[in-house]
């Protein structure tokens, strides 16, 4: 009578012996793995630093104010090379072209070229 | 389990207690009885062992996939030795720390000492062959041989296979910019801790490690280095041309306070601070404490506005030489008559700021001077800050003499962060290196009223436009630059040194609204043939503040202005005509 109670029993105790077993081997794999794979990111992380270090180097102001003067004949810009975008004089728009374009155009009329205008263009569009 | 096992029991307890139930009673049944309970009671403690075991089985396997993530990072201790980084506002890395190896070696197992120290020095220029020598013939088991190899030179070291020397791994701070913002950051030590500047005053932010082991965020400084560059390239060739000792500069955000770049020459590379002198160690910035002369002008101009004793339609009598005790108040380049205002200020009068000063009063001046942050010690976040010099007693005299900048000292940046306290629109602004956003503190304690602040703005505008203003050299068109000149004698054994000079520039751009404050200063300046022979600030220290703004006030976002608004130099001429046709 009790056999089966038994049998059932130790089949089980078996089973989770083998689960406990595997799981132990999994577990310390999954550690191991764990562990090379912090190795790496470590190892990593310290080729960043390095990098970054290097280029913060390579990037030094002084060396590129050498280079640049060596390598390009680029000049710091003068002053009377900027302008604010409402002091640019336009040219005269044909209205043939005004009335295809679907965008404002700066024009005399209207000579503030801003996001608004073209936002609300936008929108509008898409709507239609 | 439990059931099954008082099942047990009593199938194999009961024939034998039925059989002797029949013969026996007393002793044996008793016996009986107590093994019984003993098994119930051993039974239950294992139920409950089991019960505690499938408890935690089920706690663990139900764990949360966060709390694993965690415990993952956790592990990655390794890298948690190294100091946080430094960056600029850019986010441009200023110092990190990178893994290093030393070499050390075990004496004892070192082989043939006299071999060894003689094939490691062949390789190692710096070391030494006695010194290892000596070293290696001890009897203890571990000797540094170097710090900090380089790889190449571990490479050396490595291919040599000696017996008894080995490689730590070790963090070594780098400053991959090197001088250029050394006097700001510091530097560290061999064993990386901070020994000057921000690495020391913010050592334990900088070298604690979190509770995971991981390194601190990296620490966001307000420096912006292409600005610094401009700048310490500006005032080094300045500093070549003039033949002066020192220079200082420094740039200031006129609302934040952010010192965007700060420049004291001579200075050092902290990756090789050991060969720096300690003449180049001093930070001129933030730790000297200097003289200022004429710029305290703005001090007392904003002072006398402020408290109502002056308006800009008085005039001042600078006819004489003013004697209080034994000292002699008299101006450079004495106009000898009544002066406007705005004239007391572009013609730099000391007995114009001397009587300003008067009109105030002591009290009212320290008072004024405590409010702007000048007899305190900056609050800034390097570990060499001066602490001013300030007049005591605070005499009459002083007043006077306080008014024109001579008779206290005050440290460069803590000059810059005042005025740009009064022209911003008159709040309160602390200087400081961090980053806005990193819990700085930002006041807004008012110095001076909004109408103080404008017309001192147009009054230092009016002293770079006017041609006859003294900082007229310090002009950039379009970015509507204002300030005030500063030429002062350095103390010497007997008195002023006439000859030995400090000549500063604080200048402030755009004036119609301030954003940025530059002063540069220059320690003893010689006169050049471009400057006429001259070594006062006019010639010295204002081009320099003019060409340092034209190269980067487009980093700094500021656009071109036309928008002109001095005070009308009709103040200045009017008084010229009209005061001398009045026969003063």
């Amino acid at each position: 009578m009790m056999r089966p109670l038994y049998i059932a029993a130790f089949l089980v105790t078996a089973m989770l012996t083998y689960g406990l077993y595997s799981m132990k081997y999994e577990v310390q794999r999954l550690e191991s793995d764990l562990h090379s794979l912090q190795t790496k990111l470590g190892t990593e992380r310290e080729a960043l630093r390095v990098l970054r270090a290097e280029w913060s180097y390579l990037n030094n102001p002084e060396r590129l104010q050498k280079l640049a003067a060596r390598h390009l004949v680029l000049a710091p810009v003068s002053l009377h090379r900027v302008a604010a975008l409402n002091h640019l004089p336009f040219k005269e728009v044909p209205s043939e072209v005004e009335n295809r374009v679907q965008v404002p155009v700066p024009s005399k009329a209207n000579p503030v070229w801003n996001r608004t205008n073209v936002r609300s263009a936008g929108i509008s569009d898409g709507e239609r | 389990m439990m059931a099954g096992s008082y099942e047990q029991l009593d199938e194999q307890l009961l024939p034998t207690r039925l059989a002797e139930s029949v013969r026996l009673e007393g002793v044996r049944k008793q016996a009986v009885e107590t093994s019984r309970t003993r098994l119930v009671l051993v039974a239950a403690v294992f139920a409950f062992a089991f019960l505690v075991i499938a408890g935690r089985l089920i706690h663990l396997s139900s764990i949360s996939e966060g709390e694993i993530g965690n415990l993952a990072l956790s592990g990655s201790g390794e890298i948690g030795l190294a100091r946080a980084e430094i960056v600029d506002r850019n986010g441009v890395l200023l110092a990190s720390d990178l893994g290093t190896a030393s070499l050390y070696a075990n004496p004892r197992r070192v082989l043939d000492a006299a071999e060894a120290s003689a094939r490691i020095s062949k390789v190692l220029s710096q070391i030494d062959h006695n010194e290892l020598l000596s070293k290696l013939s001890t009897s203890k088991s571990f000797v540094w041989v170097k710090r900090h190899l380089t790889p190449r030179q571990q490479y050396a070291v490595n291919a040599l296979g000696l017996p008894g020397f080995a490689f730590l791994k070790e963090q070594k701070r780098v400053y991959p910019l090197g001088g250029l913002v050394g006097h700001v950051v510091g530097y560290t030590g061999v064993d990386n801790r901070g020994l000057a500047g921000i690495e020391k005053h913010l050592d334990e932010r900088l070298g604690a490690a979190d509770r995971n082991g991981s390194a601190q965020p990296p620490l966001q400084l307000s420096v912006d280095v292409r600005v610094q560059h401009i700048l310490r390239y500006q005032l080094s060739v300045a500093m070549e041309t003039y033949s002066a000792l020192g220079a200082v500069g420094v740039i200031l955000d006129a609302n934040s306070g952010e010192v965007v770049a700060s420049v004291s020459l001579p200075d050092f590379d902290p990756n090789r601070i050991d060969r720096a002198p300690d003449e180049n160690r001093f930070n001129r910035a933030s730790l000297g404490v200097y003289e200022m002369g004429s710029t305290f002008k703005i001090f007392t101009l904003a002072m006398a506005l402020e408290h109502g004793t002056v308006d800009l339609a008085d005039s001042i009598d600078a006819r004489k030489p003013i004697r209080v005790a034994r000292f002699q108040i008299r101006d450079d380049h004495a106009k000898e008559r009544w002066l406007s205002v705005p004239e007391v200020f572009i013609y730099s009068s000391n007995i114009g700021a001397a009587r300003m000063a008067l009109d105030v009063g002591a009290e009212r001046q320290q008072e004024f001077l405590d409010r702007i942050g000048l007899l305190q010690r900056a609050p800034l976040e390097v570990s060499e800050v001066g602490q001013p010099i300030t007049p005591r007693p605070w005499k009459k005299v002083s007043t006077m003499t306080v008014a024109f900048g001579h008779g206290i000292a005050v440290s460069p940046i803590q000059m810059a962060s005042a005025v740009a306290s009064l022209v911003n629109g008159g709040i309160r602004v602390f200087p400081t290196f961090m980053a806005a956003g990193a819990g700085v503190n930002r006041t807004q304690e008012r110095v001076v009223s909004e109408q103080t602040s404008k017309t001192l703005r147009r009054l230092l505008r009016l002293n770079v436009a006017d041609e006859d203003g003294t900082g007229n050299k310090a002009e950039v068109p379009g970015y509507l630059v204002g300030g005030k000149t500063g030429t002062a004698e350095k103390a010497g054994i007997n008195g002023y040194r006439r000859r030995a000079l400090m000549s500063s520039f604080v200048g402030v751009f755009p004036s119609t609204s301030p954003r940025y404050v530059v002063l540069v200063m220059f320690d003893e300046p010689k006169g050049t043939k471009e400057t006429s022979g001259y070594a006062n600030a006019g010639w010295t220290a204002a081009p320099v503040v003019g060409r340092v703004i034209k190269h980067a006030a487009p980093l700094l976002g500021v656009e071109i202005d036309n928008s002109d608004d001095p005070v009308p130099s009709e103040y200045v001429n009017l008084l010229k005509k009209g005061r001398q046709l009045a026969s003063f």
